[in-house]
């Protein structure tokens, strides 16, 4: 499998929620380069804005200014966008008792022109990456929320979208599957797909990721390799709570509890 | 690919059968070879007059009208992804009553006259642009939920009127008859008002069937999946009010087929709702054909109005579904 190399770029960016009667800045300035190949995640404090960025990177949302551009591409376009980013919001909603492959086989929505073979295969393939090969007939109501999240995933890697966009992908994962669904994704990018995550777990994101966005009250505070952003006195000003960096391992500090 | 054949084939004769037995129930007993001929020959034979200007004409749009809001009701699930949802949800079927009581309240028709078929699209092309003005700009299905549901109980509340304000009983039974729904002394002329509605409504539902199974993991990824989400809704509901509007327009108000059809065939079609949609509407058909036969073979004094019927025999469906916990899912 081979992606055609893309660059993604924000250029100026800004959002802003506008109602009847208010405007609402959630974004403002924001200037990102993402590019197929890597893996770059965003991180950020709760209502950073780290969500209306991953929406606006992947055209859900349009930029009140400034703008989104795709290197040899046609980003304004509906059909190409859904063939060249895969997206996974944070929150998982399943209308229907569908079973495990129907969920995973959505994901080739816009690529009518496969046959019914190919989708298969690529179902299988991706539900078996996954580990939930064998839920295959399983429907999704059945199944726990870890392996929801699972088939989630495949649904993404089924097509051939040269960037995935995921919401809090290792949310509801245990520990082995937080570990594999990174590794799929760090095997993802170095296949050639961009790959743009938002992640809390600021641990996985040193160990796997390529660049790193950190994201508070809106704005972009650092942009970077995971070594110059993911550090204590960076991350204390942007949390507003204390971290320390042990052993390689970054941890916002604990407090005792109070008796 | 064998196995899904032969449903089909079933589904096919089942649907043969509930035709024949429609065309044959009725007050005067006709046997099979005088259907056959009375169906070939035509001409001014007592069963081609019999088949040809009462019998058929009702049994097509009974047909027609439990395909209709079979597939209407399919969509309204799909489009609102909501078990609960049923055709009338977004208020074209009370408008369109509204109108058809108008017409009669006016003195307009009798209750079979043309009037109140063409007084009843109209309803229902009102109640589709009051619809779209309301929640047209809004995002969530909610909105469109609500909306309906205002359209809805606003129609209510004018038959409400319309039926306290009646000159006398016989025009307030009168409204209150033809509101049962039922689908006795049809001719071709209404089959023919219901039908162009029915056909651009189905049309509309058919053409835009599998951007509802993307919708089935949210607005959000149905969009990221390349469906034009406003374009879907517009066209979804242009085409559920279209058929509803036109059915009721003809037949009077006929509950729970929608509703209930789409969740029959789930068992057997799996959840995906493009694949609900064509098998509900031949269900639809089955059981509004076989409701109305048996309508005609119960001796009872004046006839049972099919809407009466209808509604005796789906709860206890609806019961049935209840006690299976097919129709209850976990939704999160």
């Amino acid at each position: 499998m081979s992606y055609m190399p893309m660059s993604l770029d924000l250029q100026a960016v800004h959002y802003d929620a506008i109602s009847r009667r208010s405007r609402l800045p959630i974004v403002t300035d924001i200037n990102l380069h993402f590019a197929t190949g890597q893996l770059h995640a965003l991180i950020g404090p709760n209502g950073a804005g780290k969500t209306t960025v991953l929406r606006l990177a992947c055209g859900l949302l349009s930029p009140t200014q400034g703008e989104v551009v795709v290197q040899s591409g046609r980003f304004e376009d509906r059909q190409w966008r859904a063939r060249h980013f895969a997206y996974l919001p944070q929150f998982q909603s399943v209308a229907w008792p569908l079973s495990t492959r129907e969920v995973a086989a959505l994901g080739l929505y816009s690529f009518a022109e496969m046959t019914r073979a190919e989708i298969q295969s690529r179902v299988e393939h991706a539900l078996e990456r996954c580990g939930v090969v064998d839920l295959r007939d399983r429907l999704i109501t059945e199944l726990s929320g870890g392996e929801r999240a699972r088939v989630m995933l495949a649904r993404l890697l089924v097509s051939d979208a040269p960037f995935l966009l995921l919401d809090e992908p290792v949310q509801s994962l245990d520990p082995a599957w937080a570990i594999g669904l990174m590794t799929i994704l760090a095997e993802e990018a170095a296949a050639g797909r961009g790959i743009i995550c938002v992640m809390h777990d600021l641990n996985l994101v040193r160990h796997y990721c390529d660049q790193v966005a950190l994201l508070g009250n809106g704005a972009l505070q650092a942009y970077g390799a995971p070594a110059r952003v993911i550090r204590a006195e960076i991350l204390q000003s942007v949390f507003a709570t204390p971290f320390q960096d042990r052993d390689g391992f970054v941890l916002p500090r604990l407090e005792p509890v109070p008796s | 690919m064998k196995h899904k054949g032969l449903l089909w084939l079933t589904a096919g004769l089942a649907v043969c059968l509930v035709l024949l037995a429609s065309l044959l129930s009725g007050e005067v007993g006709l046997s099979l070879t005088e259907l056959w001929r009375g169906l070939l020959d035509g001409g001014d034979t007592l069963a081609a007059i019999i088949i040809w200007d009462i019998r058929l004409p009702r049994t097509v749009l009974a047909a027609v009208t439990g395909f209709g809001l079979g597939v209407a009701g399919a969509a309204a699930q799909g489009l609102l992804r909501n078990p609960l949802a049923e055709p009338g949800i977004l208020g074209a079927a009370n408008a369109a009553a509204l109108g058809a009581v108008i017409a009669i309240y006016l003195g307009l028709a009798g209750t079979v006259s043309f009037w109140v078929p063409f007084a009843a699209i109209s309803g229902a092309l009102i109640s589709v642009v009051l619809l779209l003005a309301l929640a047209g700009e809004g995002v969530s299905s909610l909105r469109l939920i609500l909306a309906g549901f205002a359209i809805s109980a606003l129609a209510g509340a004018g038959i409400a009127l319309a039926l306290n304000l009646s000159p006398n009983m016989f025009a307030a039974l009168e409204i209150t008859f033809w509101l049962l729904g039922a689908v006795e002394n049809r001719s071709w002329g209404h089959v023919f008002i219901a039908l162009p509605g029915f056909v651009v409504g189905v049309a509309l539902i058919w053409a835009n069937r599998r951007a509802l199974d993307a919708l089935a993991l949210g607005e959000d990824v149905a969009r990221s999946l390349g469906v034009a989400f406003r374009r879907l809704r517009m066209s979804m509901t242009l085409g559920i009010s279209f058929v509803v509007g036109s059915l009721v327009a003809a037949t009077g108000v006929i509950g729970f087929i929608g509703l209930l059809a789409p969740h029959l065939v789930r068992p057997v079609t799996g959840a995906l709702p493009s694949r609900s949609i064509l098998p509900s509407g031949l269900l639809g058909a089955m059981l509004l054909l076989a409701a109305d036969s048996l309508i005609r073979l119960l001796p009872t004094q004046s006839e049972l109005k099919l809407g009466v019927v209808m509604a005796f025999l789906g709860v206890p469906l609806l019961l049935y579904l209840l006690r299976r916990e097919t129709l209850v899912q976990d939704m999160t």
